[in-house]
């Protein structure tokens, strides 16, 4: 696998005021730390870290390269990434130390690959349960993206289970072999609008007015 | 419609709106996402009316996440009452959404699909929003 460059450039100050003027320079504040060295911090220029993590080299290892050249080079990964919540630019990047001989864990994403027959013929819905695989790997093996080819996949069949992904030579997953990562499940087919809005007018009464607990978890699912 | 079994409390204060959505601003279970831009409150009707319209533009297939539930009771006094006499009784019920929260994703159906279930989606929506893509970039590791 390719490993990418990116250029820093040491920083003295610390401190959020410190920080929003560096993002007003087009800078993002970062941080090297990990293998039992001191941390350093650093500054990134925005653009090329946005070009680095649009060509998807967001999970593999990084050589850091100073811009004065007075630090020698180092070899990293992306630990941590903090973005916007609105605008998704990036704020912070934690950068971890590796070295070339020591294996390290990482998340990676899954990408699924083709059509699958359930949905195909049958008119199934592929769900992925899961969107990224912790493997543990040396950091030049560590995968961009670990693709899984659905097109076997039929409608209520089993799923795909970790363990039954191909992973490349030198990497393995941490994460439980017995977890799905992709299904074909059936069509929920959707009620006429009057219907579902006639199911909603016995909620337009006034809203309960005693019990005990609150609202609890605010992640409903419907199909 | 979406509204809570039980609650401890009757009648709630307003509250203030500042700031961004400091938790639910990233897609979680399904692959696109319709992000709120601005403050506001979603009453239970508006979430149902964004939900049939996005299901009924889909038909088949596709699945879909609400990630916001309606918890605060808003009052409201009877047409043509004087003031005083206390607060009016509960209405409705909203979701407090700041600007990031992410309020329904999708799974299973095309790119071009979902923007376009989620267009007609926003338009049910008290306040702007846009749609957004899973993001692979979230990295991460560890010795």
């Amino acid at each position: 696998m390719a490993t990418h460059e990116l250029t820093v450039q040491s920083r003295a100050a610390n401190g959020k005021s410190a920080a929003k003027k560096l993002r007003r320079e087009g800078l993002v504040p970062a941080v090297a730390y990990g293998h039992k060295e001191e941390a350093v911090t650093l500054a990134v220029d925005a653009r090329q870290l946005r070009d680095l993590l649009s060509h998807h080299a967001s999970h593999g290892l990084l050589t850091l390269k100073f811009k004065d050249g007075a630090s020698p080079d180092l070899s990293v990964i992306i630990k941590a990434l903090q973005r916007h919540p609105v605008r998704h630019s990036v704020n912070a990047v934690d950068f971890l130390r590796v070295s070339l001989d020591e294996e390290v864990t990482a998340t990676v994403p899954i990408v699924l690959e083709g059509e699958p027959t359930g949905v195909k013929s049958d008119g199934g819905v592929l769900v992925q349960a899961l969107h990224e695989l912790e493997v543990s790997a040396l950091p030049q093996n560590l995968p961009e993206q670990i693709t899984v080819d659905v097109s076997a996949l039929e409608l209520n069949g089993p799923p795909i289970h970790i363990k039954e992904i191909a992973l490349p030579q030198g990497v393995k997953a941490i994460t439980d072999g017995e977890e799905p990562v992709a299904v074909v499940n059936p069509p929920k087919l959707e009620l006429p609008e009057e219907t579902a809005v006639a199911e909603g007018t016995e909620a337009d009464a006034v809203p309960a007015d005693h019990g005990t607990e609150g609202a609890g978890d605010n992640d409903g699912a419907e199909a | 419609m979406l509204m809570p079994k039980h609650t401890k409390y009757r009648k709630q204060q307003r509250g203030r709106r500042r700031g961004v959505a400091t938790r639910g601003n990233t897609i979680a279970f399904g692959e696109y996402g319709l992000q709120a831009t601005e403050v506001g409150w979603l009453t239970s009707r508006q979430i149902e009316s964004a939900r049939i319209a996005m299901t009924s533009y889909v038909k088949r297939g596709g699945k879909v996440w609400i990630r916001v539930f309606p918890d605060k009771p808003v009052t409201q006094k009877p047409a043509e009452t004087r003031m005083g006499s206390g607060k009016g009784l509960p209405e409705y019920w909203v979701a407090v959404i700041k600007p990031g929260r992410v309020i329904f994703e999708m799974g299973g159906v095309s790119p071009e699909l979902a923007q376009e279930a989620m267009r007609r989606a926003a338009q049910k929506l008290p306040m702007a929003a846009k749609f957004i893509m899973r993001e692979e970039e979230s990295g991460g590791g560890s010795e």
